[in-house]
């Protein structure tokens, strides 16, 4: 029982987190419709530039963290402008962006190992304070993950039903068509949702930092989860992201109970499989609003 | 007079097809003008390409006197020219509030947001009514109705309507054209009409122009038209 638990404790941690790669993967897919597997080195880019506040510039945690968020903006923006515009203002498939956005993935890695090298990166002095509640210990990080994600859920929620970006956010998602015959202009909103969704990634990044350290290629699992989340969810769903979030960390974490480590990272497709088996559409489609 | 749309000489397509082969078209203020013809024609694509959606290949378009070729739908918006798209021209997911207000999005003022939501209220009292329902949801003739009311948010001197009557029972496509009657007579909008409903687009219209692939084959009264031998030459 002490075990099950714990492990609720675990799996709604990584929920949260799970949920916050999620939310930001899925504004940028659920709305410009690219599969941007590139978000993960642009993740751990944002890990890498918290990790050089810390490190170089000397600068304690709380300020370093803004690194991130700034730092996948403009990594994540920069990619939509150079790499995936210039495609799309061809006209070329959606086939044809995606093997763009594999092929970036693998660049973008290389130059994040040719700059760091392959080992972990760690913030300088930092320990996770650990809260033992009766029998479950839950760390520092995994509230912080929690309420992040909430106070971004709902930051996020505000602004797409309230600011004039956030209506041409919610139209691009809708049809791009519509968006550009009412005057929207597309390839702006399409970049604020670049820096947007990679801010978003960013805090999951800056958690895995605080968590295990930076490496090249921590983006690899990331993306992949953050995809099945936003397809589990539905997408372009805040609360599609968030329930899939906590799908995914919840049956992964419990999972343990029954299925032996080496699969853990095997359920989250396991779940995408059969959700999509029943409800394609995801769990919240159409429920953006 | 010179015209408020005058079209000369265009040249459209997409990839290696040439859609459109150098038409020439002046549309006067205040006038009805329906454009008929086939199926790929060229109707659409002339009616994209006037509103910016896809480049011109040679020709020129003038709005009121000024060069527009190629300039960008959120432009042509903000001079007053208004596209209504075939087939479902609203936001499916959204609300029909929020596709209004997607309609005038160029609009910062929040009083002259409400005057025109108002206006297309008055207009399409069903929308009132229906204002909080998702887009998706509404009946074929409401759609086409927030579509045409998303197009007037943004107070057009020139609407143009690609198709409004497509899938619609016939006592809706009455509806639809009588709305579209009205909002020339009212607001003496300029309305540039696409249709293949013969019947529809013939009884709104005060001049019809025939399109057969991509070139401009008839422009004149509609009655002219309505001489059964004359319209089967054409087509």
């Amino acid at each position: 029982m002490e075990l099950f638990a714990q492990l609720l404790v675990n799996g709604l941690g990584n929920g949260s987190y799970y949920a916050l790669l999620g939310l930001g993967f899925g504004l940028i897919f659920g709305t410009t419709r690219i599969v941007h597997f590139a978000y993960g080195p642009v993740f751990a880019f944002s890990a890498f530039a918290v990790w050089m506040a810390g490190k170089f510039l000397g600068l304690p945690l709380w300020i370093a963290v803004l690194f991130g968020p700034a730092a996948a903006s403009v990594g994540g923006a920069a990619v939509y402008w150079l790499a995936y515009r210039p495609f799309e203002q061809r006209g070329m498939s959606s086939h044809s962006v995606l093997i763009l956005s594999l092929g970036l993935t693998i660049v973008l890695e290389s130059a994040l190992t040719l700059g760091f090298g392959p080992s972990i990166h760690t913030f300088p002095d930092f320990a996770a304070p650990i809260f033992i509640l009766g029998p479950v210990f839950v760390t520092g990080l995994q509230l912080a993950e929690t309420v992040t994600l909430l106070v971004l859920a709902v930051a996020l929620t505000r602004f797409l039903q309230h600011t004039r970006y956030g209506k041409g956010i919610l139209a691009l998602g809708d049809d791009r068509d519509m968006a550009r015959i009412v005057g929207i202009d597309t390839d702006r909103i399409s970049l604020v949702v670049f820096a947007l969704g990679s801010a978003i990634s960013a805090v999951a990044g800056v958690f895995t930092l605080l968590n295990e350290g930076a490496t090249p290629t921590m983006g690899f699992y990331p993306v992949f989860v953050a995809f099945v989340v936003a397809v589990v969810g539905g997408l372009g769903s805040i609360p599609g992201a968030i329930a899939g979030g906590y799908m995914v960390g919840l049956v992964e974490s419990l999972g343990l109970w029954q299925i032996p480590t080496e699969w853990q990272n095997s359920i989250a497709f396991v779940l995408l499989f059969v959700v999509l088996m029943l409800r394609p559409q995801g769990l919240f489609v159409g429920m953006k609003r | 007079m010179s015209a408020l749309l005058s079209i000369s000489g265009l040249v459209a397509g997409y990839g290696k097809k040439t859609v459109v082969n150098g038409v020439d078209l002046d549309v006067h203020a205040g006038e009805i003008v329906t454009v008929l013809g086939h199926n790929g024609a060229g109707k659409t694509t002339l009616l994209r390409t006037v509103f910016g959606l896809i480049k011109a290949r040679a020709g020129t378009v003038r709005f009121d006197g000024r060069a527009i070729t190629g300039r960008l739908p959120s432009d042509n918006i903000a001079d007053g020219v208004a596209l209504v798209p075939q087939g479902h021209g609203i936001f499916r997911t959204l609300s029909v509030l929020q596709n209004l207000e997607l309609g005038g999005f160029a609009i910062t003022d929040r009083r002259i947001m409400a005057e025109r939501i108002d206006l297309v209220f008055g207009l399409f009292p069903i929308l009132k009514e229906r204002q909080a329902q998702i887009g998706g949801t509404l009946s074929g003739g409401q759609q086409q109705m927030l579509a045409i009311g998303m197009a007037l948010m943004s107070a057009p001197r020139l609407l143009i309507l690609d198709e409004p009557s497509i899938g619609l029972a016939p006592v809706l496509v009455e509806r639809v054209m009588d709305s579209i009657r009205e909002i020339n007579r009212s607001y003496g909008t300029t309305i540039l009409l696409v249709e293949q409903n013969l019947k529809h687009g013939l009884a709104v219209a005060g001049r019809a122009v025939v399109l057969n692939r991509g070139l401009k084959v008839f422009d004149g009264a509609p009655a002219e038209l309505a001489d059964q031998g004359k319209l089967l030459s054409l087509f």
